[in-house]
């Protein structure tokens, strides 16, 4: 696991560790079950405070990407790759309301806006 | 919520300085940092919370005993370091050794001699033939052998090259893992702070400005410059200190506050001390 | 109390050899002497190598270091009146084997007056020493030991009824400890109200 803080980003410390563990817990990189350091070994080697990074477990765990075990340690929430799935779904469908709502004030058709996402796609290729 | 030092009103009066901790506390399992310039009570503060010199009013209790100056059974679990106090200088490291394991209960001389070779000092050396970074580890050395659950450290790392103060940093921080360890640590050299405490507190002629968690401290506040003319653009509740120069003017204010037009740089503690210390800040 | 007195051996073994030397030398001519002179320079001596611990303590530093430990100020302050006590008594054997090798006299009134020099000579300094500090006291010291010296030296001039011999040579360092005693309890408390707060 890595954490790279930055002084030039602008959201608080915490924020920042919060952001990345979560990124990797997403993309798999921090596999189910996987052991996260202790809130001290972490803040002694980012050189930070302890009180900023049990912050950030705390607020991991509250959205469900960690469980913390007394005595034990946190960890990797189990399924959580699939909870996260669930919630980019939702967020997706949400946009795509959105879409929707502007296409239709529009006229545009569902071919016409399949183009402009192809477009997109082989634009970012 | 435990304190392993707390101190409610206390005052303390050394000619024409006097010293007032209203309301002083040291979370147990935390590094807590006394900042302040030089005359500032720093020391005075040290002295009090290891019974060297007794308060005139309040209570102060350290490691929960209120008499610290008469409870020898709590000072066995005290690490220190405190100004104008050292080991017979024409001792020699291991003569220390056998003279501390008759005094603390716990004296664990493995690890005395194991920090004693981290530190290359030559244990037959006498205290006085070292220099001031070697000085400072012998004491370090003897105040982390005897199983203590609270260091008090009077700037430890002053007078210090880099190489050592970093080598010091590095040792507490691996002492503070440990949750049951606390540490109060003063210094005027802010940036040795920055990394390793949790909470910060700021002292200014014998008198306590603030006590902040320090991340947050570092997250609360930004600095913004900008030209003189455009001054007026900014809100002045909005701004906590001005600092006027030639060709600019800086301004600390509260992140939120901060206009969309203006670019935030984040400071390091010591800017953002001097800086808060100057406004008037009084938390 | 036994690790202060090591770290007083510890200071000791270093530093004075040229003390100890004349010390030696103070014992011999007791021995081959008459005159009290000598028996009493011989305890006075070792004395000072007793206050020169006291001395290094304040100023390096360890009488402040000390108070942070984990051992009483009573402690402390009964372990410099250990060492002077010790000292004391070497003086007194010293001077017992050189008057006994050189075949001097008087045996029992030597012992007795270095034993009530020596307990005066601590009961009126030591409680001074440790309220204001070695430097301070300095003057003071030297001339409660002149004054002892004078006064005891004068006193064995005076001849002594023999059948009382014992109990008259009893009678002063008695008195000499009792007033130690009132001594280390007056130093006791000094200790327990001192404040480090010199800069």
């Amino acid at each position: 696991m890595d954490i790279i803080l930055s002084n030039s980003n602008p959201d608080p410390i915490y924020l920042q560790i919060v952001e990345q563990i979560r990124a990797q817990i997403v993309q798999g990189i921090l596999a189910e079950g996987t052991l996260l350091p202790s809130i001290r070994s972490l803040a002694k080697e980012l050189r930070i405070s302890v009180i900023t990074t049990k912050r950030a477990y705390d607020e991991l765990e509250r959205e469900g990407y960690i469980q913390t075990v007394a005595a034990k340690g946190s960890y990797v929430a189990e399924r959580s790759h699939e909870q996260v799935k669930e919630e980019y779904l939702r967020k997706i469908e949400e946009h795509m309301r959105s879409i929707k709502l502007l296409s239709d004030f529009l006229g545009l058709s569902e071919e016409e806006l399949g183009m402009m996402y192809q477009l997109l796609n082989k634009g970012d290729a | 919520m435990e304190y392993a030092i707390a101190c409610t009103d206390v005052r303390k009066s050394l000619g024409s300085f006097s010293l007032h901790l209203e309301n002083f506390f040291v979370e147990k399992g935390t590094v807590h940092g006394l900042i302040g310039a030089n005359g500032s009570g720093k020391t005075t503060t040290i002295k009090l919370l290891l019974g060297l010199m007794k308060q005139d009013e309040g209570t102060l209790s350290v490691l929960s005993s209120t008499d610290i100056a008469q409870d020898g059974e709590a000072k066995n679990r005290i690490g220190f370091i405190a100004d104008e106090t050292s080991v017979p200088s024409l001792l020699n490291p291991k003569e220390m050794g056998s003279v501390f394991s008759g005094l603390y209960r716990e004296w664990d001389s493995q690890t005395y001699v194991r920090l004693l070779s981290q530190f290359k000092l030559d244990e037959k050396k006498p205290y006085r033939s070292c220099s001031r970074g070697m000085k400072v580890k012998f004491l370090l050395a003897a105040a982390l052998s005897h199983n203590a659950s609270l260091l008090i450290l009077d700037e430890p790392t002053s007078g210090l090259d880099p190489l050592s103060r970093d080598e010091i940093l590095s040792l507490l921080a691996e002492y503070s893992k440990d949750e049951q360890h606390t540490i109060l640590i003063t210094s005027h050299i802010t940036s040795d702070l920055e990394k390793l405490c949790d909470y910060i507190t700021l002292l200014d002629d014998g008198k306590i400005r603030f006590t902040e968690e320090k991340d947050t401290l570092l997250d609360t506040y930004r600095l913004v410059r900008t030209a003189h003319a455009s001054l007026s653009d900014f809100d002045p509740d909005s701004i906590i200190t001005k600092r006027e120069g030639e060709f600019q003017v800086e301004l600390l204010m509260r992140k939120e506050h901060i206009p969309s037009f203006a670019e935030p740089i984040r400071l390091t503690l010591e800017e953002l001390v001097i800086l808060l210390a100057k406004g008037g800040y009084k938390g | 109390m036994k690790a202060l007195l090591l770290k007083d051996w510890y200071l000791l073994r270093k530093r004075w050899g040229v003390l100890f030397g004349m010390v030696l030398l103070f014992s011999v001519l007791a021995g081959v002497q008459t005159t009290m002179l000598y028996t009493l320079m011989t305890t006075m001596m070792l004395l000072m190598i007793s206050l020169n611990t006291l001395a290094y303590d304040q100023h390096d530093g360890w009488d402040a270091y000390a108070c942070a430990l984990p051992i009483s100020r009573a402690q402390l302050v009964l372990s410099k009146y250990a060492l002077a006590c010790i000292c004391i008594v070497i003086s007194v054997i010293l001077v017992l084997l050189s008057t006994l090798l050189f075949g001097g006299s008087n045996l029992l009134g030597n012992a007795s007056a270095q034993l009530a020099f020596g307990f005066f000579f601590v009961a009126c300094n030591y409680p001074l020493i440790l309220r204001f500090g070695f430097e301070k006291s300095r003057v003071y010291y030297l001339l409660v030991a002149g004054v002892l010296i004078g006064l005891v030296s004068i006193l064995s001039q005076y001849p002594q009824p023999s059948s009382s011999a014992f109990e008259l040579s009893l009678f002063p360092p008695l008195v000499g400890l009792l007033a130690l005693l009132a001594s280390l309890k007056l130093s006791i408390s000094f200790m327990k109200n001192k404040e480090f707060s010199e800069t």
